[in-house]
């Protein structure tokens, strides 16, 4: 259990949506404000957490046969769990994403790390994995949400932030209006932006990637070099 | 034939503990959700009809549908609308209907607010699973969703798509919510009608 690389690798090397790219269909639709943003990151990582902790704990007891079946009676559990206290405890966030909490159960991050990664490792580096590739998960959804908001209303912090109250938990939060709505990319702020912001996200981090792995392939070139003339 | 039984227990060990873990969650949560939505209902008639009487005492008189003998589905704008419940004001100064209609993702339920010159007073959407952003836009809190609703004010019961303020992008929504406040005025007609 590498904290470090698991971390670098649940944001960036093996982001949930922007290297994975699975759970894109909520990414798309919820994006249109940061109150909405976040709320639903935050709401995936605790479930993820959650059923890859409870995955991991039960690993040796499920028979291979009925795996899947299992694991979507423990998604459908966490999430009825988390839609329950949503409901009881911050009623706006509930309403605002309204029928994206329950199709979590069907968010292929959450089914793919329990396939992938907690059905072969133990429960500490399973809680680990969830709560890094929860923080990607957020992180990518934040970002959408800043450049969709930004450039589609000239507006920060939808349902979050507001000028007089501060940091409002309960969406009523008008966001700080950086430039009049009036000039802002309107198209961005409909599911066609979220596809073209998605996309546009999916090429910055593949390039990103590729230099990466030039920038590497060069250093080993020149170690290999030093180790010759060595 | 072991092999399936075996597997068959697993699965049902598993559900009937997860069942279980949400049987409790839902004791502890129960109360408070009900609280809330009945408080939402409130609000919601509030919203649409205020009435003035002394603090504390009923605001709304429930009317019972069952022995009025009027059909309780309402057709309007070729769309069927139910009506779930109604109650006068208790100043008398018109009626609250809640209405059940199709929206684009699933059932909207709303608070139509009816005047007694059977005019819409105002609309309240209670309970939606419409998109964010577009359908729901209808029953949030911002400008958009304020200058929907208010577009809907002094209509009767005669009231087309063409005369309130459409949000683009939700146009099943927007038909819903009027054929809705369409069939809630023409509702109340019926219901005085027969008195």
């Amino acid at each position: 259990m590498n904290f470090k690389r698991q971390l670098k690798e649940g944001v960036i090397t093996n982001n949930p949506i922007l290297v994975q790219q699975l759970g894109m269909c909520a990414t798309m639709a919820i994006t249109t404000s940061l109150f909405n943003g976040l709320g639903m990151g935050l709401s995936v990582l605790i479930i993820l957490t959650c059923c890859n902790v409870a995955v991991s704990a039960v690993r040796k007891f499920i028979p291979d046969e009925i795996r899947l079946a299992i694991f979507v009676v423990i998604i459908a559990g966490f999430v009825t769990i988390v839609d329950l206290l949503l409901q009881a405890f911050i009623p706006a966030l509930s309403e605002s994403l309204g029928v994206f909490i329950p199709l979590i159960v069907v968010n292929c991050i959450i089914i793919g790390r329990a396939e992938a990664f907690c059905q072969k490792n133990p429960i500490g580096p399973s809680f680990v994995d969830g709560i890094t590739q929860g923080l990607g998960y957020t992180v990518v959804l934040v970002i959408m949400c800043v450049i969709r908001e930004l450039l589609g209303s000239g507006r920060f912090g939808g349902g979050l932030i507001d000028l007089a109250k501060g940091i409002t938990l309960d969406g009523t939060g008008e966001g700080i209006q950086i430039f009049n709505s009036d000039f802002g990319a309107s198209i961005l702020t409909l599911p066609v932006g979220g596809f073209l912001t998605l996309g546009f996200l999916f090429a910055a981090m593949q390039a990103a990637l590729k230099k990466a792995a030039k920038k590497k392939e060069a250093a080993a070139k020149n170690t290999e070099k030093e180790d010759e003339a060595a | 034939m072991n092999k399936i039984l075996k597997l068959a227990l697993v699965l049902f060990l598993i559900c009937a503990i997860v069942a279980g873990i949400l049987g409790v969650v839902d004791l502890v949560t129960r109360d408070r959700i009900k609280e809330y939505q009945t408080n939402k209902t409130n609000r919601a008639r509030a919203a649409v009809l205020e009435v003035k009487v002394p603090e504390g005492e009923e605001q709304y008189v429930d009317i019972d549908l069952k022995a009025l003998n009027i059909p309780t589905t309402v057709t309007a704008n070729g769309q069927d609308v139910e009506i779930l419940s109604a109650a006068q004001a208790a100043d008398a100064s018109g009626y609250v209907v809640e209405t059940k209609f199709s929206g684009a993702q699933g059932s909207i339920v709303m608070i139509v607010g009816v005047s007694n010159d059977f005019t819409c007073t105002g609309i309240s959407i209670t309970q939606h699973s419409e998109t964010p952003g577009l359908g729901a836009v209808a029953a949030g809190d911002t400008q958009k969703g304020r200058d929907f609703r208010a577009s809907f004010e002094g209509v009767d019961g005669s009231v087309q798509l063409k005369d309130i303020d459409a949000m683009s992008g939700a146009t099943i929504t927007s038909k819903g919510v009027t054929a809705a406040t369409a069939a809630a005025i023409q509702f109340v007609e019926a219901m005085v009608a027969a008195k």
